[in-house]
């Protein structure tokens, strides 16, 4: 003969299939918030969705960076006491907590597999060796391709910066000579027609490209 | 025919040795084929003691096959068992540990036997270690589409150990069968109303017997088919020489249709009925099973008894000690329109019983539980963020059904201990939980309905006007937008969010228009003297629209949705100014319009259950008016 078994915790009157439809609702309205979160950083064109687990693998393109599934966590607490005393700031606190782990953990999970992958290639500048901020971007925009659409529209690349770095960045190249403004229009003129020039490469290995006149 | 087969294993090659099993088998067998307790036939049933894997199969196979076929059938197995790879396993004198599958009978070689034989009625009882896992195997054994076609039993099971538990052998025998007996054989009481016992019934009873002991008998079934097959009622006075079979054959055939009709959903709700259930999933099967027999009282009285035995007892399994209780409400609120005839009356009186005392019970528990843990009344099921909407309305129902149980028990001390508990909850609530007693929803109102019409019946008036006070802020606060009392749970959040900022503008869908509530509170404020304080804080509520519905008849109130009747409707600010005006424009033939008590009770219990339709007549009861000060 076993001892009697300790009483399961009761749940009196719970709706446990409202509750359920609540906090799924909890969970698409955080689904919500955490596409807004990842659109400040990525074109949600260009944002692609996990269908399984495993890492990205490209076998035809070997060199692209290859990425997989990360886990991101946040954990928020919820006094009783607010509950029962039917406080309902609460689901702004615990949604603006969960949003900020969120936010906190992908832009450091972004920048650091931007920076392995630039560290990787040596395309990396390092800007106190270089002189200026302004000189530094110039040669960072030196390393990196900037990229053309199917229509030729070419796109520079985006600039991600802390607000003081930022802040150092403009007032820098507020105060540039012009010399440094021809240097500038040059080189982009030379990135433009190198994304044009690898568009239409990349367009020629179809068999074909466009419907014929 | 009604065949037995019977089972005993003392002894075995490959496990330790029983005392007591073969003497378990031969009691049941001897009882069970005595005509005044079984009527199994004798040429039909068979007893084995400590049989062989392959003699066991080839007796069981004579029984089942033979013509004429059984009508009922009743396996009984008493001796060692066990679980393995999720099937349960009985085990008989040769039966090996390392080929249970070769050696061993499995629940499901068994089910498949009785699946081919089809009689209309399986009863199956093992006293066996472990014996609560064959659960695993009725889960995937039972499916609606093995055993709900035309012809194929209803079936009902008793397992006196559950999985992880060892059933408990004395020299006189197993405990589990001791305390079947003394059911069977009238020393224990079952109930008195019926000709017959059910499995599932004298599992109820088994429950509250071996509790105590550490076992808890794991009972399952649906025994719908028929009268009960198992065995006869000794308890049962008016006519204890009507023979079972006789009871059997006189049993009206057409709620055979119904049940297989509406199969699926029954096994569907019966799974679902002890873990996540969907109360109003439960009425519409209630409902679809019984309408038919509207006609014929006697048979519905009886479909309603037996998806009841059926169904409380899977009730009580359940996380929510108030399962049971709406359980039972629903079964006898299914009633409520054939109410008036004394077959159904007597039903509707037996439910209304169930459902007191499990209502009783769930509250001895809730106060337990809120005194020694003040958060006892929130739920771990959902987030807890789920809880801001739920509790609120929780609070609703807990003293609404308090209230109830005060309307429905008829015996003074039955009464007055369910207004003892009906203050003690009111006070706990007051004391933990008045930062939620909030009007929140007009899902609420039938619940503070109850509970304010209690409160003034009592005399409770001091918590009476601060519930009734708390509300009407609130109310006042949330400018009269309650949600709809149908609010599908996936939009709670939205509702509470809009309600935060007070912004409805993307969410108007979800406000309720007009209100139930607001009618309920200025009713109240007559009873507890808080007319010129509300009135004060009206205008804040210009334009709000509220309303109360009254049906023709009360014995309509379980429908769905109800004919006819009116929708009365007041505005504030174009009719309604003050409190005062709402009493003098309740229609005159409604002031006294007390119904007759089983139908008050079923309509009450219909409110609380239905929550879109409020009891009017609680104001206007004498009690009611009374409790004023």
């Amino acid at each position: 003969m076993t001892a009697p078994k300790v009483r399961r915790r009761a749940n009196y009157f719970s709706d446990e299939v409202g509750e359920e439809d609540y906090q799924r609702s909890f969970t698409k309205l955080l689904a919500q918030v955490q596409e807004l979160i990842v659109g400040k950083y990525l074109n949600p064109e260009k944002t692609h969705r996990f269908k399984h687990g495993g890492d990205w693998a490209h076998p035809a393109a070997p060199e692209a960076v290859v990425g997989g599934m990360r886990e991101h966590s946040s954990e928020a607490v919820v006094p009783f006491d607010k509950i029962v005393g039917h406080d309902l700031t609460v689901i702004d606190r615990i949604i603006a907590k969960m949003a900020e782990d969120m936010e906190r953990q992908f832009a450091q999970m972004m920048y650091a597999t931007v920076s392995a992958a630039a560290a990787e290639a040596g395309n990396t500048v390092d800007g106190k060796s270089v002189g200026s901020p302004r000189e530094a971007w110039l040669q960072a925009l030196e390393k990196v391709w900037f990229a053309s659409d199917k229509f030729g529209n070419v796109t520079p690349p985006e600039v991600h910066m802390s607000p003081e770095d930022g802040a150092k960045l403009r007032q820098s190249l507020a105060e540039a000579p012009p010399e440094f403004k021809q240097r500038f229009e040059q080189l982009d003129a030379q990135k433009r027609a190198e994304a044009i020039e690898r568009e239409f490469q990349r367009k020629a290995r179809f068999v074909r490209y466009g419907d014929a006149e | 025919m009604r065949a037995l087969f019977v089972v005993g294993c003392n002894a075995y090659e490959h496990a330790s040795q029983l005392a007591g099993a073969e003497t378990d088998a031969q009691r049941i067998y001897d009882a069970l084929l005595r005509p005044e307790v079984g009527e199994y036939d004798v040429d039909r049933s068979r007893l084995l003691l400590s049989p062989t894997y392959e003699s066991l199969r080839k007796t069981l196979a004579d029984v089942l096959f033979q013509d004429p076929s059984p009508e009922t059938f009743t396996f009984f197995f008493a001796g060692h068992g066990s679980v393995t790879a999720g099937a349960f396993y009985m085990w008989v004198r040769d039966s090996n540990p390392r080929s249970l599958s070769m050696s061993a009978i499995s629940l499901a070689d068994v089910f498949r036997n009785i699946s081919e034989a089809a009689p209309l009625q399986s009863n199956f009882i093992i006293d066996a270690c472990e014996s609560g896992g064959l659960i695993e195997d009725l889960g995937v054994l039972l499916k609606p589409g093995l055993l709900g076609n035309a012809g194929t039993p209803g079936l009902t099971l008793l397992a006196t150990a559950a999985q992880d538990q060892v059933a408990e052998e004395i020299p006189a025998g197993g405990v589990g069968t001791m305390a079947l007996l003394d059911c069977i054989e009238g020393r224990n009481f079952v109930q008195d109303h019926k000709s017959t016992l059910d499995l599932v019934e004298i599992g109820a009873v088994l429950s509250e017997r071996l509790a105590p002991k550490g076992q808890n008998p794991v009972v399952w079934g649906l025994n719908l088919y028929g009268a009960s097959g198992f065995c006869k009622n000794p308890r049962f006075g008016s006519d204890p020489a009507s023979p079972l079979r006789r009871a059997l054959q006189t049993w009206p055939v057409e709620g055979n249709a119904v049940i297989t009709h509406n199969y699926d959903a029954l096994w569907s709700t019966y799974s679902a009925i002890g873990g996540v259930w969907d109360s109003k999933a439960f009425a519409r099967v209630v409902r679809a099973v019984l309408q038919p027999a509207a006609d014929n009282p006697e048979m519905l009285a009886s479909l309603a008894d037996r998806v009841a035995v059926t169904f409380l007892q899977r009730a009580k399994q359940a996380r929510d000690p108030f399962r049971a209780t709406e359980v039972a409400a629903i079964l006898a609120v299914a009633l409520l329109s054939s109410s008036g005839q004394a077959p159904i009356d007597q039903a509707a009186q037996r439910l209304l019983a169930d459902m007191s005392r499990s209502l009783h019970a769930a509250q001895v528990a809730l106060i337990d539980d809120l005194v020694f843990d003040k958060f006892a009344l929130l739920s771990d099921h959902g987030g807890p963020l789920s809880e801001l909407h739920e509790l609120p309305l929780r609070l609703a129902k807990v003293l609404g059904w308090a209230g109830a149980a005060t309307l429905i028990f008829r015996d003074d001390s039955s009464k007055q201990r369910s207004e003892d508990q009906f203050a003690e909850l009111t006070k706990l609530v007051l004391e933990h939980y008045s930062g939620s007693l909030i009007a929140l929803s007009d899902a609420q109102t039938s619940g503070w309905c109850i509970a304010l019409t209690t409160c003034a019946r009592l005399g409770l008036r001091e918590e009476g006007e601060q519930i009734a006070g708390l509300l009407f802020n609130s109310l006042v606060q949330c400018e009269g937008k309650l949600a709809r009392g149908d609010l599908p749970r996936d939009r709670a959040l939205e509702y509470l969010l809009a309600r935060k900022e007070s912004e409805f503008s993307h969410s108007r869908d979800l406000v309720a228009r007009p209100i139930d509530l607001m009618t309920v509170l200025l009713r109240s404020a007559e009873l507890f003297d808080l007319e010129n304080i509300f009135d004060e804080s009206l205008w804040k509520l210009d334009g709000l629209a509220f309303t109360a519905y009254l049906p023709t008849d009360y014995k309509n109130f379980g429908a769905p949705t109800m004919e006819g009747g009116t929708n009365l409707v007041w505005t504030i600010g174009f009719d309604i100014f003050k409190s005062a005006e709402l009493r003098a424009s309740w229609p005159v033939e409604w002031r006294t319009s007390q119904q007759p008590q089983m139908i008050a009770e079923l309509s009450v219990l219909a409110s609380l259950l239905y929550r879109d339709r409020q009891p009017w007549f609680l104001f206007d009861s004498e009690q009611a008016r009374d409790g004023r000060v």
